[in-house]
């Protein structure tokens, strides 16, 4: 046992000094892509919902012919603000979102039961303006609705004429979606950090320390080509785990600065979401320590290698894309198979935060088995004279 | 000592993966403890194959090699606890110092921290590498970097030393002191199996030489015996001689 944590330290410490190591295994995956994938997120996000939690201006230009109607608005959250006649201007130069234009001949029309007409001013091309816009039409019509069944009432009619679909929207997929993009993006960050964290690694002290020739003296230490194997795969599992971490704790961190609302019907994620999903993501992370030592060993030089891994890394990454463009669906043979599994299950603990660990087990078993077989192909690598370049 | 008897080993082709080159072909010598035993032979004659055979790094597809009576095949680890191995182009770690290197291999071996840090200080002061000790192996000459790979195979102190090629990339004076050094150590009784292609260091260092060419030992004996053998009183020539080919003429 001694032999195999000597052989780990020193190719931790060893690969420590490597500052491409470094830098892919604690920046580049855990911190630099979680920046820029739940940057944007968050920043849109952040835009999208504080437009609808707080009270925001509305600019109203002719404001004095709608007392009650600004009224109404106020209550909606939108505060009438007047604006000049310069405002089409303004509009067009992205100063101003929104204005809505109350004709003068507003109040006469209103007062007769007639069409007052209300102009909503906007620009397509804004995409807060767009956003902006169909708030204020909502709002409008809604105020519209409100005063047609009061003059049908005061009619003696029954207002519910004017509503001849009794319509309530129940959307079950919007809110979890959201939430399952944030799962999605953490598996891939989880998957895609741990490979690179431990890709320079396991190709520098496999392939590379062969290319050095200083494999050959190593092996010919009085040690088991087992204990050699398993030192070298546990430095490359220290490096995978680290980079398996921190990335979790970066979208953990990110996440906190979604509004609540962004999230829906969704779960709030919080620390037992996370912990659920690194439990179920850990296998993989096992699994992928074995797969970069295996392509690493197989390969003739530290080229080869490198070229090998870099095609290689295509596998764990396609059931992102499948999972993303393919709606396949969480079934029990889906959630058995390695990584494609894991997605599929983040995107549950990630919807419900209670969801049950025990229906986890499967999937982490199968990664797990997976696992073990290529350590094992990994071992016995290291005990064929091929190890050795021959 | 070291003994080997009919040691056969073949590769792969590479691309013909089913077909296969024979590397060494019933190979079999005895080096002897207190003597140099020298393995010469062109590039490509086999002595690394069957160097690695000796020291357990390739299993032998037939035939027997002892490393102090331990079978290299059923004994690994003993042989490997009695063998100390200086690879072809030493192998040293570069991210490392050369004092982290020779300690590295010392915990390997099973030394404790109080005789690593012992052994390796000696190690340093017996090599001359107090000026070179504390510093990462990258950027150290090709004499440095033999040193700091030859005090990691003396480490364990094993009584029996293999080197392949140990000159290769030294320059004079650090050739002149490895072959003090090992001179001191066959002096102490150890046992020393040297593969080269260099005559003049062959017949400087060699007790006892053995002739490979094409996978074969050709022809074992003393660098006198040899040149008796084959008639000759120049060793180069004997050495011609005994792999077949023929003379050229002055």
């Amino acid at each position: 046992m001694k032999g195999i944590f000597t052989i780990m330290l020193k190719e931790i410490r060893d690969n420590l000094r490597d500052k491409r190591s470094l830098f892919f295994a604690l920046v580049y995956g855990p911190l630099l892509m979680p920046a820029l994938m739940m940057g944007p997120l968050v920043l849109n996000a952040g835009k999208h919902f504080e437009e609808y939690d707080s009270g925001r201006e509305l600019h109203v230009y002719g404001a004095e012919y709608a007392p009650n109607l600004l009224e109404y608005l106020r209550s909606k959250n939108m505060d009438a603000k007047p604006v000049g006649d310069n405002f089409v201007q303004r509009i067009k130069d992205s100063d101003l979102k929104l204005v809505v234009e109350i004709t003068e001949n507003y109040g006469d029309n209103f007062n007769q039961g007639k069409p007052a007409k209300v102009i909503i001013h906007y620009d397509t091309e804004n995409q807060q303006s767009q956003s902006y816009f169909w708030q204020v039409r909502a709002e409008l019509d809604s105020y519209g609705r409100t005063i047609a069944a009061q003059r049908m009432s005061v009619r003696g009619f029954d207002q519910s004429v004017l509503r001849p679909l009794d319509i309530a929207e129940n959307d079950l997929s919007e809110e979890e979606m959201r939430s399952g993009i944030i799962a999605n993006i953490l598996m891939f960050l989880v998957i895609f950090s741990s490979m690179m964290g431990g890709f320079y690694l396991a190709i520098d002290i496999t392939a590379g320390e062969r290319e050095r020739l200083s494999l050959e003296p190593l092996l010919s230490l009085p040690l088991s080509r087992m204990q050699v194997a398993l030192g070298k795969y546990l430095a490359i599992l220290a490096f995978c785990v680290a980079s398996f971490i921190l990335p979790i704790v970066s979208v953990a961190i990110w996440a906190m600065f979604l509004p609540d609302k962004f999230f829906g019907i969704a779960d709030i994620p919080n620390a037992v979401t996370y912990l659920k999903i690194a439990l179920l993501s850990f296998p993989l992370c096992i699994m992928m320590t074995g797969f970069l030592m295996v392509v690493a060993a197989w390969a003739k030089s530290n080229k080869e290698a490198q070229t090998q891994l870099g095609i290689a890394m295509l596998f764990p990454m396609a059931p992102f894309f499948m999972v993303q463009f393919m709606n396949i669906k969480s079934t029990a043979v889906n959630n058995m198979i390695p990584f494609m599994g894991q997605y599929l299950l983040a995107d549950k603990i990630m919807f419900d935060s209670a969801y049950p660990v025990v229906a986890l087990f499967p999937s982490m078993l199968s990664s797990f088995i997976l696992a073990v077989i290529l350590l094992g192909v990994a071992i016995h690598l290291y005990h064929k004279d091929s190890i050795l370049g021959t | 000592m070291i003994f080997a008897e009919a040691l056969n080993k073949s590769f792969p082709k590479k691309g013909q993966r089913k077909e296969k080159i024979l590397a060494v072909e019933n190979v079999g010598f005895t080096a002897k403890d207190g003597q140099i035993t020298g393995l010469l032979g062109a590039n490509g004659a086999g002595k690394s194959t069957s160097l690695r055979m000796v020291v357990g790094l390739l299993e032998p597809d037939s035939g027997q090699a002892n490393v102090d009576s331990w079978d290299v095949v059923k004994n690994k680890l003993e042989v490997r606890q009695s063998i100390g191995y200086l690879p072809h182009n030493a192998g040293v770690y570069p991210r490392l110092t050369a004092r982290e290197n020779i300690a590295y291999f010392a915990e390997l071996c099973g030394l404790d921290k109080k005789q690593i840090t012992d052994r390796v200080d000696e190690l340093i002061h017996l090599l001359s590498m107090e000026s070179f000790a504390d510093r990462r192996a990258e950027g150290f000459s090709q004499g440095q970097r033999t040193k700091v790979a030859l005090a990691r195979a003396l480490v364990h102190k094993p009584k029996n030393l293999v080197l392949d090629e140990p000159t290769n990339g030294l320059d004079v004076m650090a050739t002149r002191r490895l072959r003090k050094i090992l001179f001191k150590l066959r002096e102490a009784g150890h046992c020393i199996l040297v593969s080269s292609h260099i005559m003049q260091e062959i017949s400087i260092m060699c007790d006892h030489v053995a002739i490979i060419d094409k996978g074969k030992v050709i022809m074992e004996n003393s660098v006198q015996g040899l040149m008796e053998e084959t008639g000759q009183s120049d060793f180069e020539e004997a050495f011609v001689a005994a792999i077949g080919e023929t003379l050229e003429e002055e």
